[in-house]
C-alpha cells in the first residue's frame, strides 16, 4: 500500500501498455511467446531494477546485472508459479533474493580477494562518499544536506538483513505489510516487528537531526 | 514532551499508513488529545521523507532496459536449445496424448496384421537356401544306393519276428 495514495503498488495497474493481465501473459510466455516475455519485461523492469538499485546501494551495473538474472531466474521458473499470489510478489521475491544472494557473493570475493580489508560498513564506497569519522562525531544538527544523505545510506545499511528488506520495500517502494510477507515469505507479523524495529533504530539515530 | 509508552507501534504503524480502519479511528482520537504522540508522528513522517529523498532511483536507461530484454531473450533461446527437440515437441501442451494414441495403434496394427507375415507355417519351406536343399538330395541318394541292403534288412526282421510268433506258441 502506497502511504501517500492508499493504493498499492502494482505495475500492471500503474504502467501497463497492453490490456492483457499478468496471468494471461504469464501463460502466454510458458508456451514460449516472445512478445508475452517482451511485455512482462517491460512492465517489471523499471521496479525491479529501482528495488535492485537500492539493495546494491547505489551500483547501478550490479543492479542491471540483478535485474537482469532476476528476469532469467523467472522466465526459467515460471510452471512453479502457480498463481496462489500475484505475479509481481512472486517476482519482486526473486528479484530480492537474486540481490541478497549477489550481495553475499560479493561479500565473500571481497574476503577472499581483499583480506587485508578491515569489513566496515563502508567498504563498497568510494573514498570520498565514506563518512568522515570526525563528522560522525559531530551532532547530525550542524551536517550538511549532502552529509545527512550519506549518513541516512549507512544507517540503513548497517541495519540487520531482514529489517533492511522488510524497511527498504516499505519505505522507498510503499508495498503493504501483506506484500512484503509474501515477498519475505513471512507471517505479516514477522514484518511488522522487523519494520517496527528498523523504524526505531532510524528514529533514535537521527532524533538529534530532526530537533535541529 | 514525550510520546506514549504504549502507542510507539501504533505511531510506527500509523505513519506507514496500515492500521485498520478501527485503530485508525482510535489513533485520530488520540492524536487530538496527546501532543507527545503527534509530536512524534509528524517527526516520524518528516524523516521518512527525508530518507525517501535521500536515496533517489535514477530512471533505468533506455540503453540499460534494451539490454536487459536482450540478454534475457538470448539466454532463455540459449537454455531452449539445451532441450532436445524431440522433449520439446512432445511436451508441448496438447502433444503429449495424441502422440501416446498413435503410438499405440501402430503397435497394435504392426501386431495384428504382422504376426500372420512372420510367423505363417510356409514361412520356412519357403525361405530354404540352396544349401540345405543339396543335403537333402544327397541324403536321398544314399538310400537309393543301399537300397539292397535295407530290403535284407527288412527280410531278416521279418524273420525274426515269425521266430519270436513260434517260440511263444
Amino acid at each position: 500500500m502506497n502511504p501517500q495514495s492508499g493504493q498499492p503498488i502494482n505495475p500492471e495497474n500503474e504502467q501497463s501498455l497492453s490490456p492483457l493481465k499478468d496471468v494471461d501473459l504469464v501463460d502466454r510466455a510458458r508456451s514460449q511467446d516472445q512478445w508475452a516475455v517482451e511485455e512482462l519485461v517491460h512492465r517489471y523492469q523499471q521496479k525491479a531494477y529501482a528495488i535492485a538499485y537500492h539493495f546494491t546501494d547505489g551500483n547501478v551495473q550490479d543492479a542491471e546485472d540483478f535485474t537482469q538474472e532476476a528476469f532469467l531466474r523467472a522466465f526459467q521458473n515460471l510452471e512453479h508459479f502457480r498463481g496462489d499470489s500475484s505475479f509481481y510478489t512472486w517476482f519482486y521475491r526473486i528479484v530480492v533474493n537474486v540481490c541478497l544472494d549477489g550481495r553475499r557473493r560479493n561479500t565473500r570475493r571481497h574476503k577472499i580477494f581483499l583480506p587485508w580489508q578491515s569489513p566496515s560498513a563502508d567498504k563498497g564506497l568510494p573514498p570520498e562518499e565514506r563518512p568522515d569519522p570526525e563528522a560522525h562525531e559531530q551532532s547530525l544538527k550542524a551536517i550538511s544536506e549532502k552529509e545527512l544523505s550519506k549518513e541516512i545510506r549507512n544507517s540503513i545499511k548497517s541495519l540487520p538483513e531482514k529489517q533492511r528488506v522488510a524497511f527498504q520495500l516499505k519505505a522507498f517502494h510503499g508495498m503493504s505489510i501483506h506484500e512484503i510477507a509474501r515477498v519475505m515469505n513471512t507471517a505479516e507479523g514477522t514484518v511488522k516487528s522487523h519494520l517496527f524495529r528498523a523504524t526505531q533504530v532510524l528514529r533514535e539515530k537521527f532524533k538529534d537531526w530532526e530537533e535541529g | 514532551m514525550k510520546p506514549c509508552p504504549d502507542r510507539h507501534e501504533t505511531i510506527v504503524l500509523a505513519a506507514y499508513g496500515e492500521l485498520d480502519p478501527e485503530q485508525r479511528r482510535d489513533w485520530e482520537q488520540h492524536r487530538t488529545v496527546c501532543p507527545g504522540c503527534r509530536d512524534e508522528y509528524e517527526a516520524l513522517l518528516r524523516l521518512l521523507g527525508r530518507i525517501k529523498e535521500s536515496i533517489p532511483v535514477p530512471e533505468l536507461s533506455e540503453k540499460g532496459a534494451s539490454s536487459i530484454l536482450w540478454s534475457v531473450k538470448q539466454d532463455l533461446r540459449k537454455e531452449r536449445g539445451k532441450r532436445s527437440w524431440w522433449k520439446e515437441w512432445i511436451l508441448r501442451p496438447g502433444r503429449l496424448v495424441p502422440a501416446l494414441a498413435t503410438a499405440c495403434l501402430v503397435l497394435i496394427t504392426l501386431g495384428w496384421f504382422g504376426a500372420d507375415l512372420i510367423w505363417s507355417p510356409e514361412q520356412p519351406q519357403e525361405s530354404l537356401g540352396p544349401i540345405t536343399e543339396n543335403q537333402v538330395v544327397l541324403r536321398d541318394l544314399e538310400v537309393i544306393k543301399n537300397i539292397d541292403f535295407l530290403e535284407e534288412l527288412e527280410t531278416l526282421q521279418e524273420l525274426a519276428s515269425v521266430l519270436d510268433r513260434r517260440e511263444s506258441i
